[in-house]
């Protein structure tokens, strides 16, 4: 470094807040963001609302991890951990000016033990980088959200992330086995272990979907799955949505339980077929995407046995994929649907909710409705296995009186789960967005009982402030220019 | 140690007030379910009052087109399953005496799942829970839909917890649909190395049985095993391996060969294909009910790969230190073991504990007494060594419970 820039340095350090200077004296000041341009792209994750933090940071090490939580600590500033941002419920979002701590450095995955079907990784491991190297001993790693491109290990474990395979293989908290975590007052401490059992509390399952708000995970501990021998993908078209859901129920009641069940309706397919051209039937109003794995002959019988009940159902077309690349090109257009929205309108807003599944047929037509009454279009692309929706509510952003009716929209489409029997989310969590919903599920003492987890793991309101539980903020409110911000259609968004 | 009185709750009304009263007196509360793990956990500080929950079995409320159940605490499990069978469904864990054992007290024990391999653990089968906390406050987590991420998971908290932190008092579960088809291989080996060489070439393999057991000792022998007598020429043998193999008839009938021919090219000396009902009395060995009560019984867990090796350690120490051998379950497909010492006298005890614990350091895992004389039970912690995460614990305990009324001392580090 020439004496020059030294002496620059030293006059730029002048205007360095006292938080800045400690983290910079443990991280790399290339890993410690504050200038106040650099800080906008950390304000806003995959979700609408929006926060500015006072600082960032991006630790090499889980000691690093553990310094710049108690720095934070020290100075009074609440940590904000993230993955990759693309949370779609605020969680990410740094309210309260605080230090968001990026854990996209800790991106190795430290040991594949195939023998007994474990991996340890650390948290900014994009999830579907995991089962690409784990392909090599024909093994994987089942939760698979939609963005497993894009998202991390430690982003699904502070969300519980699932996907379309969590119907038959369970989400997040399903496949780790343990996780080391900075906590609170900056010590690193073990949840779980690496092995099936762990004595004492399951604190593991106590922070998987906690949001961030209990602690930060250096490590993670993940059970692997064997590579199935066979997969079969197929496609069914379906005149109307109705023969669909029903064919869904009778999969179900058919005794089997497919490796994925996914459904997308007549505007959905519009919108891919724009983008990804796959030719689907022009007079399907709902295609199911359904995937079975496991030994030939099983995959053979099922598969068997779900074409003739889609058939039953009036099924206008059924594909089979023929080879990986089929069956990846079927993927592509579901898994990519959200982000072919684009070509309907401006702007979309995306909901997560979850009904019983034998009462997804109503909760459509409800759905259908509560957009009807609004005058809004919704597309409807949803995990119809384990009854989780996502109506995706399709609106131009510079109408204001448009946005407030999506906002009433999805209250709507949430009440409506609620009163089913089901959740306010299937695996984009509550964040920002659902906290002010959490009375429609949750009683206050039932609120109250999870409130005592933050003391008990020495957090407080000291990490993720303001998430999850009724009263830390609204949702839109924290987004400051007045009415955009919600999605632009385009842009790879994924669910 | 005996409480001072019983109460029988009828609902969950009733179940709140009475904790509701226990916590106004300051008297010490155990929950029971089926009574089948009352031997488990550390001897309580203080022991008042009994909550016998299996009054409350009234509700199952069973939704096939969801493959859900929501059902009350003190229901049984093997009544829930004769239920859910009659729609073709079924509870995926199975753990020891199912008759007896109730939904409640399986989730509050966490015992071991025979079916591991494939189904997990217990927790991974519990969507939501209603629960009842010290005071008498009902409070409910997670829900009854398969996919929920709706504030934080307090029925994990709760599953395995022995009842310190609240009093499950109704339970949100996921089902599977029975399979169409399920066989038991027996095959019968000169050692319990063979039967662990065999279990790696079928862990190997693309099949995945939805149970793998090694069975050895007086306790689990060939020769003990209920209905499956071992052939003729193969008395000789020590252990035994348990594969449950189940799908579509095609499906089955493929596993079953692969895992007769893995057991001949490990040197079985004999097997059996075996149904269902024949195999149950089989299982139940796996499951551990036909150990010793009055012995000692370790859960070790470990990693897979650890297993062949444990057993060895395991049949060496029996042969050369306690005075009567030990039986064991072991499962290498997910690297448990159910190790059960006979006793000749409080000394054995000791030394099968120190040995267990031990071992479990050795290999990395973790081990726990499930059962053991009530004499040695001050001298050790039941649950072994916890490590740093007993601080957050404790401090969980000191959230939910501050008046210590819910089983105290009865939990890991005596909590």
């Amino acid at each position: 470094m020439s004496p020059a820039t030294k002496s620059k340095s030293r006059s730029a350090a002048n205007a360095k807040p006292p938080l800045i200077r400690d983290l910079e004296r443990v991280i790399d000041p290339r890993f410690v963001i504050w200038r106040p341009e650099d800080l906008l792209v950390y304000e806003y994750d995959g979700s609408i609302d929006r926060s500015i933090p006072a600082a960032v940071t991006v630790p090499g090490s889980a000691e690093e991890t553990a310094a710049a939580v108690r720095i934070a600590k020290r100075h009074g500033v609440p940590v904000v951990p993230r993955g990759a941002g693309t949370g779609l419920s605020g969680g990410a979002v740094p309210l309260r000016g605080s230090l968001v701590v990026a854990m996209t450095r800790l991106n190795r995955i430290l040991e594949i033990n195939a023998e007994n079907k474990i991996a340890l990784v650390e948290p900014g491991v994009v999830n579907v980088e995991l089962s690409n190297a784990a392909a090599e001993y024909d093994l994987y790693y089942a939760p698979d959200p939609s963005s497993q491109k894009a998202c991390t290990i430690g982003g699904n474990v502070a969300e519980n992330a699932g996907g379309p395979h969590c119907l038959a293989y369970g989400v997040t908290t399903n496949h780790v086995l343990g996780l080391e975590v900075v906590l609170a007052d900056g010590s690193i401490t073990w949840l779980g272990s690496d092995m099936r059992e762990a004595p004492g509390y399951d604190l593991r399952g106590a922070f998987i979907g906690s949001e961030g708000t209990l602690g930060i995970a250096t490590k993670i501990a993940v059970r692997l799955l064997k590579t199935p021998e066979a997969v079969q993908t197929m496609l069914a078209a379906f005149r109307s949505l109705d023969d669909a859901s029903q064919a869904v129920s009778d999969v179900i009641a058919s005794g089997i339980v497919p490796a994925a069940l996914e459904m997308m309706d007549r505007t959905t397919i519009d919108a891919c077929e724009t983008v990804y051209r796959p030719g689907y039937p022009p007079d399907a109003q709902a295609v199911l995407i359904v995937e079975v794995d496991g030994l030939a002959e099983t995959v053979a019988e099922q598969s068997a046995k779900i074409e003739t009940l889609c058939t039953g159902n009036n099924a206008s077309e059924i594909r089979r994929a023929q080879d990986p690349q089929q069956r990846a090109d079927l993927w592509a257009t579901r898994k990519g649907a959200i982000g072919a929205m684009g070509t309907l309108a401006p702007n979309y807003y995306l909901v997560d909710g979850v009904v019983p599944r034998t009462k997804l047929r109503d909760a459509l037509a409800k759905v259908m409705e509560i957009g009807a009454e609004l005058n809004l279009k919704i597309a409807n692309v949803f995990h119809a296995g384990d009854g989780n929706l996502h109506p995706c509510i399709l609106f131009d952003e510079r109408d204001p009186a448009q946005v407030r009716r999506v906002i009433e929209c999805g209250e709507r489409i949430l009440e409506m789960c609620a009163e089913a029997g089901g959740a306010l989310s299937g695996e984009h969590g509550i964040g920002i967005e659902k906290q002010a919903y959490m009375p429609l599920v949750f009683t206050e003492a039932d609120t109250q009982a999870m409130s005592r987890l933050r003391p008990a793991f020495g957090a407080e309101e000291s990490f993720n402030p303001g998430k999850v539980f009724p009263g830390g903020a609204v949702h839109g409110e924290t987004y400051g220019v007045k009415e955009t911000g919600f999605h632009r259609t385009g842009t790879a968004d994924v669910i | 140690m005996t409480p001072a009185r019983v109460e029988r709750p009828n609902s969950l009304d009733d179940l709140s007030k009475a904790l509701a009263e226990a916590h106004r007196q300051g008297l010490a509360c155990i929950p029971v379910g089926g009574g089948t793990r009352l031997a488990a956990g550390n001897t309580p500080e203080r022991y008042d009052v009994a909550i016998d929950l299996a009054g409350m079995s009234s509700m199952i409320d069973h939704v096939p087109g969801d493959l859900t159940a929501v059902v009350d605490a003190g229901v049984r499990i093997q009544r829930l399953q004769e239920i859910l069978a009659t729609s073709g469904q079924r509870l995926p864990f199975e753990i020891a005496h199912p008759h007896k054992a109730t939904v409640g007290g399986a989730l509050a024990s966490n015992p071991l799942n025979l079916t591991g391999i494939l189904f997990g653990s217990i927790r991974d089968w519990v969507l939501g829970m209603k629960v009842v906390l010290a005071d008498g406050t009902t409070t409910k987590t997670g829900g009854r839909v398969v996919k929920n991420v709706q504030g934080y998971d307090l029925h994990r908290l709760h599953t395995g917890a022995f009842g310190t932190l609240g009093v499950i008092a109704e339970v949100a579960l996921k089902l599977l649909p029975i399979p169409d088809t399920t066989r038991t291989v027996a095959a019968w080996f000169a050692s319990s190395q063979d039967a662990a060489v065999a279990a790696k070439t079928i862990l190997d393999s693309p099949i995945e049985p939805e149970a793998l057991t090694i069975l050895a000792g007086p306790e689990a022998q060939p020769g003990t095993l209920g209905a499956a007598q071992p052939k003729d020429g193969i008395a000789g043998s020590t252990a035994a391996l348990l594969a449950r193999l189940a799908g579509g008839p095609a499906a089955v009938s493929r596993q079953v060969d692969m895992v007769t021919g893995a057991a001949g090219a490990a040197a079985a000396d004999g097997y059996e294909i075996i149904y269902p009902q024949e195999a149950e009395p089989l299982w139940a060995i796996a499951r551990g009910e036909s150990f010793d009560p009055n012995g000692l019984t370790a859960r070790i867990t470990v990693k897979p790969s650890a297993i062949p090796n444990l057993l060895e350690e395991i049949e060496k120490r029996g042969a050369a230190g306690l005075t009567k051998p030990p039986s064991y379950a072991a499962h290498p497909g997910f690297g448990a073991a159910i190790v059960n010492w006979p006793l000749a006298k409080d000394q054995d005890a000791r030394d099968a504990a120190r040995f267990a614990f031990t071992m479990a350091e050795r290999h990395r895992g973790h081990a726990v007494i499930e059962t053991c004389p009530a004499a040695i039970k001050p001298e050790i912690d039941v649950f072994g060594t916890i490590g740093p995460s007993l601080e957050i614990m404790k401090r969980m305990k000191q959230q939910f419970d501050p008046a210590r009324i819910l089983s105290p001392g009865r939990f890991a580090g005596r909590i």
